[in-house]
């Protein structure tokens, strides 16, 4: 057992430095930070174009005459005062404009100026009030503007009628909110915590169906099996993408990690995120023992099948089936860990493809130690099956080794 | 006679065609032994079997007693036919990379690339990536990479092969080296004079068995010594004495040496008034004790395959 791992730490020692030395892997680490910061830019820019672009208005045509208090200024109070105590994005600004002719012309006019078109008109008032406007801004528009026609109607009866209307006293009681939603929150964090180890792992993992291409195009495979067993190619294959995977999730980890406890203390307490079950010490071990055997596993599986291929065409026509299959364990976890402790989820638990998701999730609501050694002791049995079996296949498969049914020519 | 590789009875398959039919091999230690065979005759697949690189469907092999090669590979080089590197390896650590495999500390393995790439004049290439080394030159690396670690057993799997003639002659001079180091050195060839010149033991495989085993020397002898007389007269009462297998072939007359010995045809010769201008007995080289074992088909094959490569 000495003798394996030792080979295959001059197996994983090569590769690791051949990866995380390439050029192509600083692309690699800060491709996320790319796609966040381009993403960020666009953003920046969206919301910049959106603030210098004028509010969109509710034009109505009235006069500031003697009957004010029932035309366009009294609306427009009322319009305001409801729009302000709702909080309702659909009430728009409201403009007054004296009549100019004809009332359906200057809607028209108002509502194609190329330089500030309303969205609606509100013509007519106060006895025969019309909203003109295209569909989509009536349907959007006819709810508040008639609410501030009936409360603006109900204020002036009542002030003619000598009464005035007396705000509802409304009494508040508090609660803190992180004492309301912790197992909320702790099920947002199971959420997010499987989410990361899948995307982690199918990320990383897919790296794995064409660790074995150069060996055999470059005819080193030869040289490999013919020195140390191929159970410590394959172990230190695994062992050498683990090391550039984790390499990857710590870099990950510093860069946005760092950015979230930087402005974590800033966040509303919505967002932030509640302690997990088993304690943010433990939470963390777990998640790195899940990833790497969530990885093993996975990347085992991978290598073993990408071993069997001859090209990179062929690795590239596998990886599209295998990303299925990934997505698929995915969903399954998902669904599974939205009942906790059914017979689903005990299936998701067990299924060694979705152990760590699940039981990952699970170290996010529940405070038990136990489980998670047994299921990594689990993952760890499935990862020398693995192992085996591929090995076992890649001899008698590529490289052709072990008793066949023979025919003498 | 210790053995440093005794394989009874190899036989592998792939699919429906027998690749090897009952190999046997007996290398004794500290000896040069050359497997040779046409294309195709399954001596890849032989020394593959040996070293536990592939299983054998029948039969058994021991590497220094030893059943299972792999648990001593640190006694082992091994040069595979098809030639591999890692291209973005530096020379010195594709060498010591390949002792480490084999259980060579990586820094001792780069003291001793560097010396060993010095002595075969890639001192200035230890820093240069395998990509942008010629052919050549990595073969000799890859070939380093196998002695590094000072094996007791080398393979050589068409160790020639893609070499020009001054590297030939190189890797002839290493051979010799290694062996004279103590090593024991089992190599594979389709070019006979290689062997010819390094082995005291061959095997002669092809179609999947060993047709011939034993010193080079003994191959040859199985052969008569061949006889070339060129004589002035062109007929006459002499061509009656010479022996029923004689032809003539660009006024050479050649037939295998009789029994008897030369004296008779001699004498018959100088009695008859033949007129000898010249008169040769060849022993026969290996490649003729080889068109002999083999048949002349595989060597048909063979000598395609040598012109092909130039060798």
């Amino acid at each position: 057992m000495k003798k394996l791992f030792a080979s295959a730490f001059v197996i994983a020692r090569r590769d690791y430095l051949a990866t995380v030395l390439s050029r192509s892997f600083l692309l690699f680490i800060l491709s996320p930070m790319l796609v966040i910061g381009f993403s960020g830019g666009i953003g920046f820019i969206t919301a910049t174009s959106i603030v210098q672009k004028a509010p969109p208005i509710l034009a109505v045509v009235a006069t500031a005459d003697a009957q004010q208090a029932d035309g366009g200024v009294a609306f427009r109070a009322t319009y305001a005062d409801l729009s302000h105590r709702l909080e309702q994005q659909k009430f728009e600004n409201v403009e007054l404009f004296p009549p100019q002719g004809d009332a359906d012309t200057q809607a028209h006019a108002l509502l194609t100026d190329t330089k500030h078109p309303a969205r609606a008109v509100l013509v007519g008032l106060p006895g025969a009030p019309r909203l003109i406007g295209p569909k989509a801004s009536l349907d959007d528009l006819r709810d508040g503007v008639k609410l501030a026609l009936d409360t603006m109607h109900q204020n002036g009866a009542l002030k003619k009628a000598g009464l005035i209307a007396t705000p509802t006293a409304l009494a508040e009681v508090a609660i803190d909110p992180a004492h309301n939603d912790i197992a909320d929150k702790r099920e947002r964090l199971a959420g997010f915590g499987k989410t990361l180890l899948f995307f982690l792992n199918m990320l990383l993992a897919g790296m794995m169906l064409s660790n074995l291409v150069e060996e055999k195009a470059n005819k080193i495979i030869e040289i490999l099996v013919a020195a140390v067993p191929i159970d410590a190619v394959f172990v230190g294959k695994m062992m050498g993408m683990l090391a550039v995977a984790l390499t990857i999730v710590v870099a990950y980890a510093v860069l946005i990690g760092g950015g979230y406890v930087m402005v974590l203390s800033r966040l509303p307490t919505e967002f932030q995120l509640a302690a997990p079950a088993v304690g943010w010490p433990m939470f963390i071990v777990l998640g790195f023992a899940y990833f790497m055997m969530n990885y093993l596993v996975v990347g085992g599986i991978f290598l073993g099948i990408g071993a069997q291929a001859n090209t990179p065409r062929e690795v590239q026509t596998i990886s599209m089936p295998a990303t299925f299959a990934q997505m698929t364990v995915f969903i399954v976890a998902s669904v599974a860990l939205n009942t906790p402790h059914n017979g689903m989820w005990f299936g998701a638990a067990i299924f060694p493809l979705s152990t760590p998701l699940v039981m990952f999730a699970e170290s996010a609501r529940e405070s038990a130690l136990w489980p998670h050694l047994l299921a990594l002791t689990w993952e760890a049995l499935w990862v020398i099956i693995i192992v085996r079996f591929a090995g076992q296949r890649f001899r008698t498969n590529v490289l052709k080794s072990g008793p066949v049914r023979a025919k003498r020519v | 006679m210790a053995l440093a590789v005794d394989a009874r009875g190899l036989v592998k398959n792939f699919g429906a065609t027998r690749a090897v039919d009952g190999v046997d091999l007996q290398v004794p230690e500290g000896a040069i032994y050359g497997v040779l065979g046409p294309n195709g005759a399954g001596k890849t697949t032989s020394l593959r079997m040996t070293l536990g690189i592939i299983d054998p469907d029948a039969g058994e092999r021991f590497v220094f007693g030893h059943n299972r090669p792999l648990d001593i590979a640190h006694e082992i080089g091994y040069l595979p036919e098809e030639r591999g590197l890692y291209q973005s390896m530096l020379a010195r650590e594709a060498i010591a990379f390949m002792g480490a495999l084999r259980g060579l500390p990586l820094a001792e393995g780069r003291k001793r690339a560097d010396v060993l790439m010095e002595e075969y004049g890639l001192g200035a290439a230890t820093k240069r990536q395998v990509r942008t080394l010629s052919k050549g030159m990595a073969q000799t690396v890859q070939l380093l990479g196998t002695l590094v670690h000072n094996p007791r057993l080398i393979v050589l799997d068409e160790p020639f092969s893609g070499l020009d003639a001054l590297n030939q002659g190189r890797l002839e001079k290493l051979i010799r080296a290694r062996r004279a180091q103590g090593a024991t050195v089992l190599f594979s060839t389709h070019v006979i004079a290689h062997a010819e010149r390094l082995c005291e033991r061959i095997a002669i495989i092809a179609g999947g068995r060993v047709r011939y085993e034993g010193t080079v020397s003994e191959a040859r002898d199985r052969l008569p010594s061949r006889v070339h007389v060129r004589t002035r007269a062109t007929d006459g009462a002499w061509r009656a004495t010479l022996p029923h297998d004689a032809v003539l072939e660009d006024g050479v007359w050649s037939f295998a040496l009789p029994a008897e010995g030369i004296e008779p045809v001699l004498q018959n010769l100088i009695t008859h008034d033949a007129g000898i201008e010249t008169l040769t007995v060849e022993r026969p080289g290996l490649h003729d004790a080889f068109i002999s074992i083999a048949g002349e088909a595989a060597a048909q094959a063979m000598s395609e395959t040598a012109v092909g490569e130039g060798t």
